[in-house]
């Protein structure tokens, strides 16, 4: 009966362990790396341009001679939350004329000196972005801090994961064990 | 049948057993998205996944399992 048991024991702990042996990376603590962010950019301007009832948007420096009804407006402090790099990225973006949309859009990067393909592979790609512009030294921090912070997620998840199976698998096992124990007599 | 409802190990085990899963059903979230995943077997949370169904298969389940099982053996022991 004893070996029945035990058995039964070992098979929970099997079912488990792929869990469990994330055990000891989890109880590591995390390096601390701080992250260089970049210094912040100023506040772009925008000019409202509406024609004929529609309203659209330009950049301040752009070269747009049809400015009917002109006027700059401000915009808004982005969220707190938003990535800073991305942030700046973006207001790289906006203070970009018109006229070199179509440069920016076909911009030429060296892909092994970036190191373009570890970051477009990563899980974080769509949390961070990837712009070849930025110091590959801290897309790579980035980067690294991101997927450590992704891989302890899932690991709690798979631990949680483990100990809801072992709590269904435990009693029920144990019920239908008593269960026929109780036939028997 | 009689053996079972004796069997006072059999009795604590599943009264704590339903005990724990109606704790889990009050627990769980009625507006939640995740219904249709099984719990522990997804990585939402357990108010987000648990319902009507964890609850009639776990409690409900080893019942049946142990039920068959007895059937099994007593139907090859009488051979």
């Amino acid at each position: 009966m004893k070996n029945k048991i035990l058995l039964l024991i070992f098979v929970f702990f099997l079912s488990i362990s792929h869990s469990f042996a994330q055990l000891p990376e989890l109880l590591e603590p995390v390096p601390n790396r701080p992250i260089e962010l970049l210094p912040p950019s100023p506040k772009v301007k925008w000019n409202t341009i509406e024609n004929g009832g529609g309203n659209s948007h330009s950049l301040d420096n752009s070269k747009n001679n049809s400015t009917t009804n002109s006027s700059s407006v401000d915009v808004p402090d982005i969220d707190n939350n938003f990535n800073e790099v991305t942030q700046n990225s973006l207001n790289d973006y906006k203070k970009q004329p018109a006229s070199q949309d179509a440069k920016l859009q076909s911009l030429e990067f060296n892909v092994e000196k970036t190191n373009a393909l570890r970051f477009l592979n990563s899980p974080c790609l769509a949390t961070l972005g990837f712009d070849p512009r930025r110091d590959p030294q801290v897309q790579e921090r980035m980067y690294r801090e991101c997927e450590d912070a992704k891989r302890r997620e899932e690991m709690e998840k798979n631990i949680k994961i483990g100990l809801g199976v072992l709590l269904v698998f435990g009693f029920g096992g144990a019920i239908v064990y008593t269960f026929n124990k109780g036939q028997k007599k | 049948m009689k053996n079972v409802f004796a069997n006072k190990r059999f009795l604590a085990l599943l009264l704590i057993w339903t005990f724990l899963n109606v704790i889990f059903l009050s627990l769980s979230d009625d507006s939640g998205y995740y219904k249709s995943e099984l719990w522990p077997f997804t990585t939402k949370s357990l108010s987000q996944t648990y319902d009507k169904t964890e609850f009639l298969l776990y409690v409900f389940g080893p019942i049946v399992i142990g039920f068959a099982y007895s059937l099994f053996k007593n139907n090859g022991n009488e051979k």
